[in-house]
C-alpha cells in the first residue's frame, strides 16, 4: 500500500507529522524510533527565548486538556544551535513552528531560518498582537493576510501557515492566508477554553483560559478542514484529537493531506507508532491501495 | 524509561486513604533510582492525563516497583478500587532523582518529608544507607497529625518524627525538628534531601543557607504529558550567571539544587 506523498514538492514517506508543542524530539526519541513520521513538527520557535505562563498551565478536562504553555522556547539562535542537530539523525521531514508577537517579530524569526537546514515552516498566527492590543493575528483575514505576506518575503521554504479555530468563519481566514501567499494550511490550532475548581472558587489555570484539545475537539476540526479543503486549493495539514489511525482517515477524507498527532502524543508517548499501524490496518481492511486516493472523497 | 501496561502485584490501604501499590516492573525496577517517579494512567478515558507519583521502593531482584498514593480525587480514587492482578498503564521511571555521590564526603545526611513527600525518603533512605553504611542518616518526618509510615526506615536511618498537633514525637513542624536536633549536635558537614509541601521547602531554604547544609529539593507540579514534551510543568531557577532559568520538574526534575529554586 502507498503511504508516501508529495507534499509541497517535500516527499513525505508517509501522511503522519506531529502537532507542534506536543511534541519534543528528545522526549519522544526514548519512546520510538522518529524516522517512522512523514515529518515532525517542533514547538512554536520564535526570534528570542519566551518564558511563558505562570503555572498551573495544564488542566485536564472531560475528553482532552487545556494548556496555557504560552510558547515557552528558547528562540530561534538557540534551538538551531542545540535541538536542531538532534533532530537531523532522523530520517523524517522536519517543519519548524513559528510564532512572533509583533510583525517584526515574526518577519525576524522567518529571516533566522533562511538557509538553516530544515524543510518546511509553519506559521503559527494563532498568537496576540502585542501592538494591536493583543487580539490574536490569525482572528483578522486583513492581518492574516499582511502577515503572511510579509513572512513569504522572507523564507526560502515552502510556508505552511496554522489557523486558529476560534474565528466565525474559517473559510475566510483560509482565503485570506492563500492570498497572502501561503503553500499550505494546517488547522486546528486549539480552541479556547476554561475550567473552574469550583470548591476553590477560582479558575484552574494561572491564566484562567487556556487552549482545549484533545478526542473532545475531533468533529470541530474534521468540520473545518472539511470546509476549508472545499474553500482553497492548498494541501491541508490536518489536527485535531486524533487518537487512533481511524481518525487519521476521517481527516483525510475530509481533505487532508497530512495529519498531525497531538494530545494523543503526551497521553501516550508511543501513541505515533500504534496509529501509523492501524491507518495501515484500515487501509488493509477497506482496500485503500493509495492513501492519497480517499484523500477529499467527501 | 519505557511505558506499558504492568501487572498490580499488591495492594495495602496503609492509613484511611493511603494506598502503597506494588507493581511488577522488571525493567524499571532494575533502571529505577531514589527521586524518580513514575506517571500511573486511568483506565478510564475522561482521565486522560498521567498522575504522576513518586518512587518509594524498588527491588530489583523481585522486579517490583512500590508507590505510596493518597487519594485525593478521581485519578486516585480509581487508583485505589484496582486490586492484586489487575494492570496499570505506566510510563516511567523519569526524572533525574537525587544526587547521591553529592553525599560522600558529609559528615551526617538529613532527609527530610512531609506528608506525601514522605515516601520517596524510604527509597533514598536505603540507597544512601547501602552506599555509606557507615554516615549517620536523620529522618525528619513532617506529619499533620498521626504518623501512618516510620519503622520501616530504621533499619537505615534515625527517624526524628514530628506533628503539627503533637499526636506523634515532637510538636511542630519537621524544621521545628530539625532546629531542635542541631541545637544539640556539633557542627560537621550536611547534606539536606527534602520532599514536601512547598512552604516547608520555602522555610528550609533560608535556614540551610546560614547553616551551611547543601540542600537538594524535590519539587511538585501540576504536569501534562509527565515525560517531557509539554512544558505544563516548569520549575524556576537561578543559573550561575544571576539570570533565571525555566526547568521541567518532571524531565530535568524533580529535584533541584535548593539553593537555586525559586518560590514564587
Ligand atoms: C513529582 C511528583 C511526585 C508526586 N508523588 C506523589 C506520591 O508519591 N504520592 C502521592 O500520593 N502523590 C504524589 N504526587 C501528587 C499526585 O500526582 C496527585 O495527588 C495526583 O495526580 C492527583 O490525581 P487525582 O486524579 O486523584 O486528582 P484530581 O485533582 O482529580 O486531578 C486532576 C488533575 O490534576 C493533576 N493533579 C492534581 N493534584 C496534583 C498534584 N498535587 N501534583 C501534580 N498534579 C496534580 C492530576 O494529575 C490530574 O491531571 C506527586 C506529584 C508530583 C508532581
Ligand atoms: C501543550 C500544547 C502546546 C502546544 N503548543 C503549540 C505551539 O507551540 N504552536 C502551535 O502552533 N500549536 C501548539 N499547540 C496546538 C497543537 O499543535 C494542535 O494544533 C492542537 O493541540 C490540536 O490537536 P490535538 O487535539 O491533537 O492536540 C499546542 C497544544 C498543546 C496541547
Amino acid at each position: 500500500m502507498k503511504m508516501n506523498l508529495d507534499f509541497c514538492g517535500i516527499p513525505m514517506k508517509n501522511p503522519l507529522t506531529t502537532a507542534s508543542g506536543t511534541f519534543n524530539p528528545r522526549a519522544h526519541a526514548d519512546f520510538y524510533d522518529l524516522s517512522i513520521l512523514g515529518a515532525v513538527t517542533v514547538k512554536g520557535v520564535a526570534s528570542t527565548p519566551w518564558d511563558g505562563n505562570p503555572t498551573p498551565r495544564i488542566a485536564e478536562v472531560y475528553g482532552g486538556m487545556l494548556n496555557s504553555v504560552g510558547l515557552q522556547n528558547p528562540g530561534a539562535k538557540a534551538w538551531i544551535r542545540e535541538e536542531l542537530p538532534f533532530l537531523q539523525q532522523y530520517d523524517t521531514k522536519i517543519i519548524v513552528n513559528l510564532c512572533g508577537h509583533t510583525m517584526d517579530e515574526y518577519t525576524e524569526v522567518a529571516q533566522m531560518f533562511r538557509g538553516v537546514p530544515v524543510d518546511l515552516l509553519e506559521l503559527n498566527i494563532s498568537c496576540p498582537n502585542v501592538s494591536a492590543g493583543g487580539v490574536t493575528f490569525g482572528t483578522d483575514p486583513k492581518m492574516v493576510e499582511k502577515v503572511v505576506s510579509a513572512v513569504k518575503k522572507e523564507v526560502d521554504k515552502p510556508l505552511i501557515v496554522k489557523l486558529t479555530p476560534n474565528v466565525t468563519d474559517i473559510t475566510e481566514i483560509a482565503r485570506a492566508a492563500e492570498a497572502g501567499g501561503a503553500d499550505a494550511l494546517s488547522l486546528i490550532n486549539t480552541l479556547l477554553g476554561m475550567k473552574i475548581d469550583i470548591y476553590r472558587r477560582k479558575p484552574v489555570l494561572a491564566r484562567s483560559v487556556g487552549g482545549f484539545s484533545g478526542p473532545a475537539v475531533k468533529p470541530v476540526a474534521v468540520r473545518m478542514v472539511y470546509q476549508v479543503s472545499k474553500a482553497v486549493d492548498l494541501p491541508i495539514i490536518g489536527m485535531g484529537g486524533v487518537m487512533t489511525g481511524e481518525d487519521v482517515a476521517e481527516f483525510i477524507m475530509a481533505g487532508a493531506s497530512m495529519v498531525a498527532i497531538g494530545t494523543a502524543a503526551l497521553v501516550d508517548p508511543q501513541a505515533p507508532v500504534r496509529i501509523l499501524q492501524e491507518l495501515e490496518e484500515f487501509c488493509d481492511k477497506t482496500g485503500v491501495k493509495d492513501i492519497q486516493e480517499i484523500r477529499g472523497i467527501i | 524509561m519505557m511505558t506499558d501496561r504492568f501487572p498490580i502485584v499488591s495492594q495495602t490501604e496503609l492509613a484511611p486513604g493511603i494506598f502503597q501499590m506494588v507493581l511488577q516492573t522488571p525493567q524499571m525496577a532494575q533502571e529505577a533510582r531514589p527521586g524518580q517517579l513514575v506517571d500511573l494512567y486511568c483506565a478510564e478515558k475522561d482521565k486522560l492525563l498521567p498522575r504522576p507519583i513518586s518512587l518509594f521502593d524498588a527491588d530489583p531482584e523481585e522486579g517490583t516497583l512500590s508507590l505510596i498514593y493518597a487519594v485525593v480525587g478521581k485519578g486516585t480514587e480509581e487508583f485505589s478500587t484496582y486490586d492484586e492482578g489487575d494492570t496499570v498503564r505506566v510510563t516511567g521511571p523519569l526524572g533525574t532523582g537525587f544526587p547521591l555521590d553529592r553525599a560522600a564526603d558529609m559528615n551526617e545526611i538529613f532527609l527530610v518529608g512531609g506528608g506525601l513527600g514522605i515516601p520517596p525518603m524510604f527509597f533514598l533512605a536505603k540507597c544512601l544507607h547501602a552506599l555509606y553504611p557507615e554516615k549517620p542518616i536523620k529522618v525528619f518526618l513532617g506529619f499533620r497529625s498521626e504518623p501512618w509510615i516510620g519503622d520501616i526506615f530504621t533499619p537505615y536511618a534515625e527517624v526524628l518524627p514530628s506533628s503539627d498537633d503533637g499526636a506523634c514525637g515532637f510538636k511542630g513542624t519537621a524544621l521545628d525538628r530539625m532546629t531542635a536536633y542541631l541545637n544539640e549536635a556539633g557542627a560537621c558537614a550536611r547534606i539536606l534531601y527534602a520532599c514536601g509541601p512547598i512552604p516547608m521547602m520555602r522555610a528550609i531554604q533560608p535556614f540551610a543557607e546560614e547553616k551551611g547544609i547543601e540542600t537538594w529539593f524535590s519539587l511538585e507540579e501540576r504536569m501534562g504529558c509527565g515525560f517531557g514534551a509539554c512544558y505544563g510543568c516548569p520549575a524556576k531557577l537561578k543559573a550561575a550567571d544571576g539570570t533565571t532559568v525555566l526547568k521541567r520538574v518532571c524531565k530535568d526534575g524533580p529535584v533541584f539544587p535548593g539553593k537555586d529554586v525559586i518560590f514564587s
